[in-house]
């Protein structure tokens, strides 16, 4: 079943790209949320699709592996982080959510 | 292999989020010194000390030398990250003093006088890129997100059901972030309690 990591993470990427926002919102993410009110028994609706056929596009795959190359280009070329910690990074994490990225601060 | 996650839904909003997060501090330590160990023990793990953006840009000019000949100018166009790429391609010596990491120097008095013509769209920062602990990246790549959701979900809006089938007749760009959230309400959590044994492999 699809997670909530997994639609952030498409969403995310999406938004690099605006010239397929349409296509986006048409299928992966539409396709998204009607997977997960068909599992999840959800009644989180919306308008009705009546005047819709079935998306055309290619849909994107929801990749469940993790590519490690953006890290390991980001180490290499960086600093040495020195004597940062696992609870700095944490820390770092908890600051950019609340002061950088707030949108889904409730 | 697998990398576990932690998946907090509503920022730290939630005071038990916050502090499930941070229990996980010495777990994911472990785990990414095991997940390091594996690295290296690879077959690729031997390749681990060239990879980065200078190695890159050699590669680069190898292979424009392959196609243009040897001593041929760069032409080059480079988006986001591939900005980078570029600006390790065409900067100074002097204009990366900061840069601390011995990766970067050879490249900064070899190449400047390979630039051809040269074209980087959505920049990235390479000072930052170069010189802080990557850990701090975060701040810069989401730094606009929030702004481009919005910008999103407004265009969502105006479209309407018949452009978006995200929206309905009456949606609003607003509408469509809380929808959204909604949504991610009900979508099941990945790793929120994460099991410490679990194997890496």
């Amino acid at each position: 079943m699809a997670k909530s990591v997994t639609l952030v993470g498409l969403i995310h990427d999406a938004l690099y790209h605006p010239a397929k926002w349409a296509a986006f919102a048409s299928g992966t993410f539409y396709e998204f949320y009607q997977g997960i009110v068909q599992s999840t028994g959800s009644n989180l609706t919306l308008a009705t699709r009546s005047a819709w056929g079935p998306p055309e596009l290619k849909r994107q795959s929801a990749q469940d592996w993790t590519s490690y190359t953006f890290h390991a280009i980001s180490c290499g070329d960086s600093i040495d982080g020195g004597d940062v910690t696992t609870q700095d990074v944490f820390d770092e994490l908890i600051r950019v959510v609340k002061d950088v990225s707030p949108i889904c601060e409730l | 292999m697998v990398y576990p996650k932690i998946d907090i839904k509503y920022g730290f909003s939630d005071p038990s989020d916050l502090e499930y997060f941070n229990s996980q501090v010495n777990v994911m330590d472990e785990r990414l010194k095991a997940f390091g160990e594996v690295c290296l023990k690879h077959e690729t793990g031997q390749f681990l000390p060239y990879v980065g953006t200078a190695a890159a840009v050699r590669d680069l000019i190898a292979i424009a030398e392959y196609f243009d000949g040897k001593g041929c100018n760069i032409n080059y166009y480079g988006g986001s990250y591939g900005t980078t790429i570029g600006n390790y391609l065409i900067n100074s010596k002097s204009s990366i003093s900061t840069v601390s990491n011995p990766n970067s120097q050879p490249l900064s008095s070899v190449f400047p006088n390979r630039v051809g013509r040269i074209l980087l769209d959505g920049m990235q920062d390479p000072l930052t890129h170069a010189s802080e602990p990557p850990h701090l990246y975060w701040a810069r790549l989401l730094e606009s997100v929030d702004e481009t959701f919005q910008g999103f979900a407004q265009g969502c809006a105006l479209a309407g059901p018949y452009g978006c089938p995200l929206a309905t007749n009456t949606s609003t760009g607003p509408g469509i972030i809380e929808w959204t959230k909604d949504l991610l309400a009900v979508c099941p959590s990945v790793g929120h309690r994460l099991n410490p044994h679990l194997n890496l492999i």
